[in-house]
Formats: structure tokens, sequence, C-alpha cells
């Protein structure tokens, strides 16, 4: 059986972030909800204020100082929904928030100047959202970061040094 | 005592696996460097996720018996028969959710292969570790997943055991940060790996042969612990489960179906999620308009349940009250161990021997999607969602927060959707497993019979 293109994605950027020398993953939501190699944590979700039940993210990881939060879709015009969760997640809790759930779950988060949110995907079919990181993943490797954010630059250049883009 | 036999090292052919889902794939992958047994296993695949007809039109075919209740993760097979089925599972919470993959457990056991269930016996619910700094109290599994897993080994003399999947200092299950890292997996997976090479490389042949292996030393120890945790007491009793209940009971809830409410006696609906309410009030509302009979279905009149087989009226039954909405877990789950535990004869290994029988009630799910009561409850949820709040389901959930000192109007944890007040679907999970193992199952609008007695 051929795997999907999502659980593809999840595995390359999963490899390919291990790989990465001071990147730290933190938790790790595969499409079946099965992560037998990270935590897979929740973040609270506020709306108006009011909790309403969990958000899980697919990636959350930490390099240079920066937490990212990535959904992964094959297709960029699939991630609608992922926008808007991700731009949720930052307006209602933001890194400080995000910080505080990650590390009331066990996580151990080191320092922390920023967080960006993104998306990663295999096929950039639609327009980039300005205020994100997009990720390009082909079949083998982490192939181009549009970055909306300014911020991932090093990101960018950690996975260009470990062969990754 | 019998010693085990030697380990073989000439059959590895005859062993293929199959796995759920990729990321079972590739545990099995990341483990077989610890596993003599599974280093050597040449075929292992992801079933296709085809259902059990399908599949059993297929190379998989041997496999779609095994799954036909519900799919469990690792699936070893011996010579195209089971030979030892492993269900991994991190959400080890208390109440019914690790019920939930009970099924599972009992098609293996019927089907003569030996089951093992890897989950924290005791953690942290993450929900609760957001709430605060202060540590949570951890979460014992329900004793009822045991009692049920030593029932299902005194019934089929099949070994069922409970594996502890460690937890770290935060009560989290411990995970290896890489699946390359043989010391982090041996941690959390090692105890696993040791079972699952023993049972494969010295018991393979005795386990399809359907000869006993409950002497093996190497498992006792696993069915002593999973015995002594099936006899802790819970801290929380169950209050859906209803056993001992004369028919006339279960008659009177057909004939009203609000008496449920009675049954479990009200305060139950006011304590905890407010999902309850969703339950709460279909119950109200319902009233069943069909009834299966034997090779027939009529429209419902009191006077109908006197052609229900006599059998009915003559044993005590146990009521399972679901309040969950349209979805196979933990439904299907709670009900095969409700039956396992309290229904089924000291060795009776059908839904035929057994001491009482199994009725489950399941308001929130109808048989006819058109039903005005259903459209008229998913306009009252709409209502609850839209913050407007003036339906009778919304006054409930706001009279259950004033009590609880909460404001009144933030309302959580429901949403609109349709599969809140679902429809009966004949091919689905679910409706596989109540239609197995029930007797009876009242819907809102509808009570059907379970398969042994529908022809």
């Amino acid at each position: 059986m051929s795997r999907s293109c999502e659980a593809e994605i999840h595995d390359l950027l999963f490899d390919g972030l291990s790989s990465v020398p001071g990147a730290a993953i933190h938790s790790w939501s595969p499409p079946n909800a099965k992560a037998y190699r990270a935590p897979n944590l929740v973040l609270p979700k506020l709306i108006k204020g009011v909790r309403k039940g969990s958000d899980r993210v697919d990636a959350v990881f930490a390099h240079d100082e920066l937490l990212f939060l990535v959904e992964i879709k094959c297709k960029l015009s699939e991630t609608a929904g992922d926008v808007r969760k991700l731009r949720r997640i930052r307006s209602t809790l933001g890194a400080k928030g995000v910080l505080e759930a990650l590390r009331r779950q066990g996580a151990s988060v080191g320092t922390i100047r920023d967080m960006v949110v993104g998306l990663a995907v295999r096929e950039v079919d639609s327009v980039i959202p300005g205020d994100m990181m997009v990720m390009a993943v082909g079949r083998d490797s982490v192939e181009s970061i549009m970055d909306g954010t300014g911020l991932a630059a090093a990101l960018v250049e950690a996975l260009t040094a470990s062969g990754q883009k | 005592m019998k010693p085990c036999p030697e380990q073989r090292s000439d059959h590895f052919d005859d062993f293929e696996i199959w796995c759920d889902k990729p990321s079972d794939l590739q545990l099995v992958g990341a483990l077989s460097p610890l596993s003599r047994f599974l280093s050597r296993v040449g075929r292992v695949n992801i079933l296709p996720g085809d259902s059990p007809e399908a599949l059993s039109r297929g190379p998989a075919a041997h496999v779609a018996p095994l799954v036909e209740y519900d799919r469990p993760d690792i699936m070893i097979f011996y010579r195209k028969r089971p030979c030892l089925i492993v269900e991994i599972t991190e959400h080890g919470y208390t109440g019914d959710n690790p019920l939930q993959r009970f099924a599972r457990a009992v098609r293996s056991t019927e089907l003569g292969s030996p089951f093992i269930h890897f989950t924290p016996f005791s953690r942290s619910r993450l929900d609760e570790l957001l709430i605060s700094d202060r540590p949570t109290s951890r979460r014992n599994v329900s004793a009822r997943l045991f009692k049920g897993f030593v029932r299902l080994t005194e019934i089929y003399g099949i070994p069922v055991m409970g594996f502890d999947w460690p937890v770290g200092e935060q009560g989290t299950p411990l995970k290896a940060s890489s699946l390359s890292d043989g010391a982090e997996l041996r941690a959390v997976f090692g105890e696993l790996v040791n079972v699952i090479d023993h049972l494969c490389l010295s018991h393979a042949d005795e386990i399809i042969d359907c000869r006993p292996v409950l002497y093996c030393s190497e498992i006792r120890p696993h069915l002593e612990k999973t015995a002594a945790l099936a006899a802790a007491e819970n801290i929380l009793a169950s209050e859906i489960r209803i056993p001992n209940t004369p028919f006339d009971r279960v008659r009177a809830v057909i004939n009203r179906p609000a008496e449920t409410i009675d049954l479990l006696r009200e305060p139950y609906f006011f304590k905890g999620k407010e999902h309850k309410f969703v339950a709460y009030r279909a119950l109200q509302e319902s009233s069943i308009r069909y009834l299966e009979l034997p090779g027939r279905r009529v429209s419902y009149e009191a006077e109908r349940l006197n052609d229900l087989p006599p059998t009915f009226a003559e044993k005590r039954w146990v009521l399972v009250f679901s309040g969950y909405e349209w979805r196979s877990e933990p439904n299907g789950g709670i009900t095969v161990n409700a039956d396992i535990t309290l229904c089924r004869s000291r060795t009776g290994r059908t839904v035929r021997d057994r001491d009482q029988l199994l009725v489950v009630h399941w308001p929130r799910v109808f048989l006819e999607s058109t039903s005005p009561v259903r459209i008229a409850l998913l306009e009252e949820l709409r209502d609850v969602s839209s913050d407007i709040g003036l339906s009778r389901m919304a006054a409930l959930i706001r009279q259950s927060r004033t009590q609880k000192g909460l404001p009144a109007n933030q309302i959580n944890y429901i949403a609109y959707g349709t599969r809140s007040l679902g429809v009966w679907t004949e091919r689905s999970t679910i409706a596989r497993i109540y239609r197995q193992f029930c007797d009876l199952v009242i819907l809102n609008d509808a009570v059907l019979l379970g398969n042994h007695w529908r022809r």
C-alpha cells in the first residue's frame, strides 16, 4: 500500500529536523494520531476567550530560539482550515501561552524569543499566506522555504547545511 | 512446571505481520534491531484500509476475520493464522475510554490468538496538565478493562495481557526521541519485544494448533499482573451499566425512553461534560416508532413486544446507556466489555451463552435521518452552539453551569454537527459490533435486534 503524501511529508520533516543540530522536536501529531517517537501534546483552544477543547498542531519544534508551529497537508490549497487555526493560536495564546502549555505537559523548551507559524506541503498551488512560513517538501527533502515572517532564515540555513534543503 | 518449547529459527518465512497504520509499520521496523523475531520476518505490510468484506477478496483474505469488529495495531500471523495481536495506545485514562479497543481483544481470542494491550496503566491527562502548574493526579486505567482480559483468558484459555507503557515525571508516556536509539526504545518497548519474541519463536505452533500456552513461564508474570489490576477497585463506579435488570424494566424503557433518566438518576446528567445534555434532551423527546422482530420490522406498538423471543422475558438484562454521539469508540468497546464481564456465563464462548442478556440504549442515534425529533434536536444543538441559547438544551446547560458556579453563557465543548445526533448505518463498525454483541439496541426511534435473533 502506498503511503499517503501527508504521511510522507510528516516523516521527511521529522527526519530532516532530527538531523538539524540544535533543533528540538517538542510535539508531533501524525495523520493517524499515533505518535510513537515524540510526545503528541495539546494546546488549549480559546474561542472568544473561552476554552473550547484542545488543539493539536502537526509539528511543534524549536530552533535558534524560535518556536515553530507547522501544519502539514499535501497541497497548499487544502490548508485554509489550518491557516485559520494557526492564526487563532497565534492571536489567542501567542508564544507565551503556547510555551506555558507545552511546559506544563512536560516539554523542556529552552529560551524562546518568538513564534513562527507555518505550513509544510508538497504542492504550492495557491497563494502563500504572507504572515506564515511555507515549506515545500519534495519526495526526498525540504525543497524550499518561503518565509513570509522574516524570522526563519536560520532554519533555512540549518536545513540546507544538513542536506535537507 | 512444563518447560517452554525451544525457540525455533527455521520458520521465519511462515510469519507475516500486518500493521494498521504507517506509524505501526514504522514502529515494527524500529523495534526490529532489538528483536530476534522482528528482525527476521520478511513480510511486514500495512493492511489495506478496506472493509472486512473487501479484504476477504484480496491477498489479505486470511486477515479479514480478525478485523471484523475493528482493526488492531499489529497483527502477527503464522501460516496464515493469527498468532499474536498487539494493541498500542497511549490514551490510558479512567472511565470508559480505555475500553474502546476491547472488541479487538475479543476478536483476537475468539480466533485463538494471544492479545497484548500496551498502554500506560496510570498517567496524567494532557488537558489537566494544561490547567495548572500544580501536579495533577494520575488516572488509572479502569479495572473493567483488566477484568475483561481476565474473563477472556478464562473463557477461551488464551492469554490476554496488559503491558504497562512507562511514563515520565509528568505522568506522560515516555517516547523514544529517535526511532534509531536502541537504548531509548528498549526502555519503553523492551518488555513488549521480549514477549513478542518468546511467544512467536517458542509457541507459534501451539497457538495455531489451539494448544494451551498459559503454562508459559514468560507470560505468567504478565497474566498475574493483569489479574492484580483486575482485582483493584475503581474509584468511580460505572453509572452507565445497569446489571440485573428485569425485562419489565427494559420494556418500560422502550415504551417511554425517558425512563432511562430515572434509571441513571438525573444528577448523572448534571455532572461532567455538557454533552450529556444532548443525550438528556434526546431521551426526553424520544419515542419508538419501529420495532425489529425476528425476520421483519414493524411499526411500534407496546403489544408487539410480546412477539419478541420468549427468552427475553425469562432472563435478567444488563442495560448499557450510551450518551455518546454516532461513533464507534468508545461505544463498541464498552458494550463488548459489558458482555464479557457481566453477561457471559462462566465459560460462555458465544453471545448465546449468557447469564444475562444485553441491551444498549443509544438515544442520540436515529434509524430515520428525517425523524422530526432529530431535526428539532439538531436545531437545539445549533442554538446552543450559536450563543443565542433560547432552546431547552441551552437552558439546561445554563442551569447546570450556574449550579457549578460557572459563567452560565460560556458553553464549552459543544459544537454543531450532524453526527451529534447521528443516523444508524448498517455497514459501520459500531453497527457491526452492536448487531454482533447486543440482544437489543434501543435507538431514539427504533428498537433493533442482535444478529443472533434476527433470523
